[in-house]
């Protein structure tokens, strides 16, 4: 092309900077790392990470992370689908109960914001319970506990749907409340249960032996946590995602045991058992690959105590992912 | 013969890569973009004091690690966020990133300030990264390409404070020239190329969705209640319309990066872009997402045009700041032949 009839059509008012050679030599080799490095991220994301072109992205990444060019570009494709709203109900420690949904239009201003709240929840949607799912979902249960000092977080992901023209035509507003499904597969609930007083000593890190454990705690009042300063063991809940099979269960690296014999039926019950009689301690490798391996101890037929070493103040999510109306849970918590 | 032929092939190649990087450019175009992308970065990161402590703050959203485990950062992503946590220091920071975007959309400083803008754009989107959109990687592409020249040229504090302190050297009726660049070459021609890699995958990722070929997508957009900022369901009973415009989008960015260079095509191409990222902007309330796109788009304005637009207003008193002895319908020929 002929630089006159492009940008540098420019005034030639006083002589130009020119390049050496060598200097021009060293640009080019640097413009083909770099054009490499900007195409293969949005390469990689179209062709569905295949083989050479994810390695070529794996080789360039310590040039493109730090460049941000990590990008696939992909505005409104595939297909521009349904929207993903979280829902959130807050319990405060007095009782009253906040209802919120986000992103929210009227709250987050100016759009900006709201677009990143609505990003946040976006993000919720990709798959079934997924490990992404359960990355973002739990810290987002934290956050808004700690912005609203709640003791009870629920969380719900709910789908709204695109309608369909002829339904528009028909009269059918976008909002219509027959286009918003709430997805009970990923509905979240969590309590966050107050670290116990402090164990005797140190704790180490990792899981602690069942046996060093003791018996269960009653759980100390909301006041009692943020004087916590030595490490401290609650008691945990948790419910294993029910759609996964035991050989999908991420397992942290280094773990030593695994739930052998995991059926369909695996989901666990809250501290309740009904399976493997003749076993005394299990271990269990949460969907949440950044929850370490939990020892469960037998203390019952039917019943498991299940321990997880947390740091001084840390505040501990309790999630389930069946669907046993909410109102059951407290019952089933001990 | 054939020998010949790959020496001649060869020969062609580099003389074209030579003319098209590295000669030197006026950066009229290269200094408004730079206001421009500064004016939007400067408003994206000053957005994010609004809800600081929700998102950089002891108990954000995104914790650190899990920002830092999410799929849209690779190994080398940084962030100094990662490293501070103290929020007094982190609100100073804050503060010095938007003072140090301030200066570079006003030219102060801009070869020191345009490297600190790229450097803390990198770091906040790296701490954020599930909460990003289109938006941050254009305001990403433009940071970096506006770090490799002098993007402070033209309509700039530096530029004024240069006149200045020549002005004192030179004769009253001689304005300082500008000098053609080779990093504003350089800048504008990898955001033209960046720009062309953006539309191109933009377009074959929508070939991989039905509604792009059957003609909903259109339809789709605007009818999503979250994205939706005008009400354009007028447009269901409009279906033919809808599929047009649907078919025209998707063949619009995957025929960019082709039919944005030769000169004829060009302005066709840009106009298009107006009313489709306007249209985004207005409808589907990504007044930012739709701006900085369009900004995007002025890599492919030339100087010539760009200063018979700016300077039209500095030069209905006087004459043209930057040029020296340029009458309006000098600057007009220009213009004109470059396009």
């Amino acid at each position: 092309m002929d630089p006159r009839n492009d940008n540098s059509s420019s005034v030639r008012s006083i002589s130009p900077v020119t390049m050496s050679r060598r200097a021009k030599l060293l640009v080019s080799a640097w413009l083909v790392l770099h054009l490499a490095a900007v195409a293969l991220p949005p390469l990689w994301v179209l062709s569905g990470d295949s083989g050479p072109v994810s390695a070529a992205k794996r080789g360039l990444s310590w040039y493109i992370d730090p460049m941000f060019l990590n990008h696939g570009y992909g505005f409104f494709g595939p297909d521009p689908g349904p929207s993903f709203l979280l829902r959130c109900e807050l319990e405060l420690p007095d009782g009253r109960k906040i209802e919120q949904t986000y992103p929210d239009l009227k709250e987050h201003r100016p759009r900006l914001l709201y677009h990143r709240h609505f990003m946040l929840t976006s993000r919720l949607q990709f798959g079934r319970a997924s490990d992404v799912t359960t990355l973002y979902a739990r810290p987002y249960a934290r956050h808004l506990a700690e912005r609203y000092g709640a003791r009870h977080v629920r969380l719900f992901l709910v789908r709204h749907e695109l309608a369909r023209p002829w339904k528009v035509a028909a009269g059918m507003k976008l909002d219509d409340p027959s286009l918003y499904a709430p997805m009970p597969n990923l509905m979240i609930d969590g309590t966050w249960t107050a670290p116990l007083e402090a164990a005797p000593g140190p704790a180490p890190p990792g899981l602690r032996a069942p046996e060093e454990l003791g018996p269960p705690r009653a759980a100390p009042s909301s006041a009692g946590r943020a004087g916590t300063t030595s490490p401290a063991v609650v008691t945990l809940e948790i419910v294993l995602d029910r759609s996964r099979q035991a050989g999908e269960i991420p397992r942290p690296p280094g773990g030593t045991a695994s739930l052998s014999n995991w059926t369909g039926r695996g989901e666990l019950v809250p501290l309740r058992w009904e399976e493997h009689e003749n076993e005394e301690d299990f271990v269990f490798y949460a969907a949440d690959p950044e929850l370490p391996a939990i020892v469960a101890h037998r203390i019952g037929m039917n019943e498991l105590l299940l321990r997880l070493p947390m740091e001084a103040g840390e505040r501990l999510l309790i999630m389930r992912r069946d669907e046993l109306p909410i109102a059951e849970y407290p019952e089933n918590t001990p | 013969m054939i020998r010949r032929y790959v020496r001649d092939l060869a020969a062609s190649v580099a003389a074209g890569w030579d003319r098209f990087f590295f000669t030197p450019a006026d950066p009229a175009t290269y200094s408004l973009i730079r206001i421009l992308a500064g004016a939007m970065l400067l408003y994206t990161h000053a957005v994010w004091t609004l809800r600081f402590d929700d998102f950089f703050g002891a108990s954000p959203w995104l914790p650190v690690n899990v920002v830092q485990q999410s799929p849209e950062l690779g190994p080398y992503a940084w962030s100094h966020f990662y490293w501070i946590e103290t929020p007094w220091l982190l609100w100073t920071i804050h503060f010095a990133a938007l003072a140090v975007m301030a200066m570079f959309t006003l030219g102060l400083f801009s070869r020191t300030t345009s490297i600190l803008t790229f450097l803390f754009t990198v770091s906040y989107a790296n701490r954020v990264a599930p909460a990003l959109f289109g938006l941050d990687h254009i305001n990403g592409l433009l940071a970096l390409y506006l770090t490799l020249g002098p993007s402070g040229a033209c309509y700039s504090l530096d530029r004024r404070i240069a006149r200045r302190r020549l002005g004192k050297e030179l004769p009253p009726v001689q304005p300082n020239p500008v000098q053609p660049s080779v990093g504003a070459n350089l800048g504008i021609r990898l955001i033209q190329l960046h720009m062309c890699v953006v539309y191109l995958f933009a377009g074959l990722g929508k070939l991989k969705g039905d509604s792009w070929w059957d003609g909903t997508a259109m339809w789709l957009s605007v009818a999503s209640y979250e994205y939706q900022s005008l009400d354009m369901t007028w447009l269901a009973t409009w279906p033919l319309l809808t599929a047009v415009m649907t078919h025209v989008t998707v063949w619009w960015e995957a025929s960019y990066c082709v039919l944005v260079w030769p000169r004829l095509t060009r302005p066709i191409v840009l106009l298009l872009a107006i009313p489709l990222h306007l249209g985004i902007a207005l409808f589907l309330g990504m007044i930012t997402f739709g701006l900085v796109m369009l900004i995007g788009n002025l890599a492919f304005v030339s100087p010539a045009l760009v200063r018979a637009v700016v300077e039209w207003p500095l030069r209905r008193g006087k004459t043209a700041p930057d040029r020296p002895g340029a009458s309006r319908s000098a600057s007009r020929r220009e213009a004109a032949r470059s396009h």
